[in-house]
């Protein structure tokens, strides 16, 4: 295209700009064709913009489709999401299922309280009886400290509950705890959370002492075992005589065979008194209303949520560790395919309650919320396990960790109170 | 005159030499126990030379020598709660330490009862029991005064002579001991509680067998507990309720619908379920036909 437009010089009037702008002879616009009309390149791109047939529309949506998916900016939309789904996946896996497993399931059980179905759980059995042995008992009012400051002011004097885990036949250890806390026998009462005896050098003075003090004290797995063996020493049928004749004649003695020896002398070593008192500590004891606390229980093991204290079978509360979430059934074992320890479980139904209440309140009167707090010992793998409604004090003193109390004084002033152990395990 | 050392050797042998030939060969046959039947219905013809006990012919779980047929359904499970009943009293008497085990063992569990559709009694004896009971109880009788029953019932304590083999290979004599009610041919299948040798070997501490296979840990058994079944005392092994979830599952000790049987859970009883719903349409009701 020639341009012979003048010389670009100042410019002075319209005419002259107009002049010069349009190349001094034609406006510009008129030196543009529409040639590019008819290019095939063209064609090529708006050829979608053309909907004639069906066909035609869906080509279309397709290619646009595809333009689209070329653009970076949907790319990266792409990848965040593939990236973002598999995250998502990975947390519910691995944490958010089994949180609401868990939340669904401590729902059902309250829900199930109030007359739904039950579904197939644990714990619908009529409750298995051991003549002989108390399945629960209440703790004597005149030890529960005070909850209201009513009653506090108009009391002489104070008072407190000394809960202790697992001695295991530790003395000398439960003496230091004692004199740590500043025992005083007028107004403290000691609770024995159960393994009083068995695996520790001096059983027998720990019970003496415990009767002494006139302490109360639950059932555990060590104790019933231990008293189930001595009654197969006075016992005249031929299995335990055979046995008693095994003991005498055997030779090299197996790992099992000593733990069977070291069982037998410490039932030996007891008189016929203690071993009544050892069978008379229930396998729950109520301990009472503690305020803020709720309720408090008292046991060795553990508790099955939605069972009544009556209905709890003895040897699951006695050595239960962890607890199966679909069936309620507990285990003794430390962890199980499908099962969370029980205090968290128990926690999780508590914590539940008022909202349960709220919402599914169809019971008239409504009734109120009481909560409900264990205090437990027998998981000396997990130690030390303070939660809201679990008090695990556990803390394997026989093992040469240390021996724990829970101290509870008047309005519910909490204190855990801990001392050192020598490992002594015979 | 006193015989030569040689006469008195060859008269103890061949004294002890025949003992042993007829204590192995000896049957309680139907002839030696029959009671009123005439019939022999056990299947002793169909079993192997070496079996002791023999099952009926027309149910595994009767006595051919004492029954003809099964009793009726409504009647089974009083007469095996009788069965149970003077089992343990009778054992208790005699000071032999029994426990129960197996769907026994599920029916205490449950309600301290026999469970419904459970169609045998499984107990379990130690080793120095059953060696007792061979020696001074073998082919005793025992007749108990039951309410309801005229005249009482008998029932029989039989050993199995096969009970000193301790080879769990001896499978057609894995029953060591059987309390059999004379009148109906119900039994209870008393199995003994081994020391497994073979294991011990292993290493594993305490291991304990049963001829039917089943393997224990002592210290999952003993020390047995005290408790009631069907309202006598009975012993439990110690770890019931391991025993139980391991072999049966937890299912069994959760579900409670079972075999055509409900748990109510007021009453604690396994209820059979009534009417059986079936979706086909029923047929319309019948009009009352008009009068004439």
């Amino acid at each position: 295209m020639g341009n012979t437009s003048p010389e670009p010089g100042p410019v002075s009037t319209p005419t002259q700009a107009n002049a010069w702008l349009s190349g001094g002879r034609n406006p510009l616009i008129e030196k543009c064709t529409n040639e590019w009309q008819n290019s095939p390149q063209y064609h090529e791109a708006t050829s979608f913009e053309s909907n004639k047939t069906a066909f035609d529309a869906v080509t279309n949506t397709l290619k646009r489709i595809c333009a689209m998916t070329k653009a970076p900016k949907f790319q990266r939309l792409v990848f965040v999401s593939i990236f973002a789904t598999v995250v998502a996946i990975f947390y519910w896996q691995y944490f958010l299922s089994n949180y609401v497993a868990e939340e669904k399931e401590a729902w059902d059980t309250l829900n199930s309280e109030f007359g739904r179905n039950r579904g197939n759980v644990y714990g619908q059995n009529k409750r298995v009886q051991f003549p002989g042995m108390t399945q629960l008992s209440t703790l004597d009012a005149k030890y529960l400290p005070r909850t209201s400051r009513a009653s506090l002011d108009s009391a002489s004097k104070h008072r407190r509950l000394i809960f202790i885990g697992d001695i295991h036949g530790c003395m000398d250890e439960l003496q230091a705890l004692l004199a740590k806390v500043e025992y005083n026998q007028d107004q403290d009462h000691i609770v024995a959370l159960g393994d009083m005896i068995n695996k520790g050098p001096k059983s027998r003075e720990v019970v003496e002492f415990l009767m002494e003090h006139g302490a109360s004290a639950v059932r555990g797995n060590h104790d019933d075992r231990i008293l189930l063996v001595a009654k197969t020493l006075t016992s005249t049928s031929l299995t335990a005589q055979a046995e008693a004749q095994e003991e005498t004649n055997s030779g090299v003695e197996t790992k099992a065979a000593r733990k069977t020896r070291q069982e037998r002398g410490v039932a030996r070593s007891f008189s016929q008194k203690q071993l009544d008192w050892l069978n008379a500590c229930p396998v729950i004891l109520r301990i009472g209303d503690l305020g803020p606390l709720g309720e408090v229980v008292a046991v060795h093991g553990g508790l099955v949520p939605g069972i009544k204290l009556q209905d709890q079978d003895p040897m699951s509360v006695m050595n239960m560790r962890v607890i199966d979430l679909k069936t309620h059934m507990p285990s003794q074992q430390h962890a199980h395919e499908g099962s969370v320890p029980w205090a968290q479980f128990w926690n999780k139904y508590e914590k539940l309650i008022p909202a349960q209440r709220t919402f599914f309140g169809f019971v008239k009167p409504k009734p109120a919320i009481k909560h409900t707090t264990v205090v437990y010992g027998h998981d000396s793998k997990r130690g030390l396990q303070i939660d809201t409604y679990t008090k695990g004090l556990d803390t394997g003193c026989v093992n040469g960790t240390k021996l724990t109390a829970w101290v509870v004084g008047d309005m519910a002033k909490e204190e855990i109170v801990q001392v050192q152990c020598k490992e002594q395990r015979s | 005159m006193t015989l030569p050392s040689w006469l008195r050797t060859l008269a103890t042998f061949l004294f002890i030499l025949s003992t042993n030939l007829t204590t192995t060969n000896a049957d309680a046959d139907f002839l030696d126990v029959r009671t009123s039947l005439n019939n022999d219905r056990s299947g002793k013809g169909g079993d192997p030379k070496d079996k002791y006990f023999h099952e009926s012919t027309f149910h595994p779980h009767y006595d051919g020598r004492f029954a003809q047929q099964e009793v009726d359904k409504e009647e089974r499970l009083p007469h095996l709660t009788a069965l149970m009943q003077t089992f343990l009293s009778t054992m208790t008497d005699i000071g032999a330490e029994t426990w129960i085990m197996h769907g026994t063992l599920l029916g205490w569990w449950w309600n301290q009862k026999i469970l419904p559709w459970d169609s045998d009694i499984d107990v379990q004896v130690s080793e120095s029991t059953i060696s007792f009971l061979a020696k001074y109880y073998n082919m005793t009788e025992f007749h108990y005064l039951l309410p309801g029953v005229k005249k009482g019932r008998t029932y029989l304590l039989e050993v199995n002579p096969h009970y000193i083999i301790r080879d769990q290979r001896d499978n057609l004599n894995v029953i060591d001991a059987r309390w059999i009610d004379t009148e109906n041919g119900l039994f209870i299948d008393i199995s003994t509680m081994r020391p497994d040798e073979a294991r011990r070997k292993e290493g594993i501490e305490g291991a304990l067998m049963v001829k039917d296979k089943h393997l224990y840990l002592e210290r999952d058994i003993f020390p047995l507990r005290d408790s009631y079944f069907e309202g006598i005392h009975v012993k439990i092994p110690f770890e019931y309720s391991s025993l139980l979830a391991e072999e049966y599952g937890q299912k069994a000790l959760t579900t409670t619908v079972f075999e055509h049987h409900k748990f109510n859970d007021t009453s604690k009883i396994w209820e059979p379920q009534t009417g059986i719903i079936d979706n086909r349409k029923r047929p319309a009701k019948l009009k009352p036909a008009k009068p004439p």
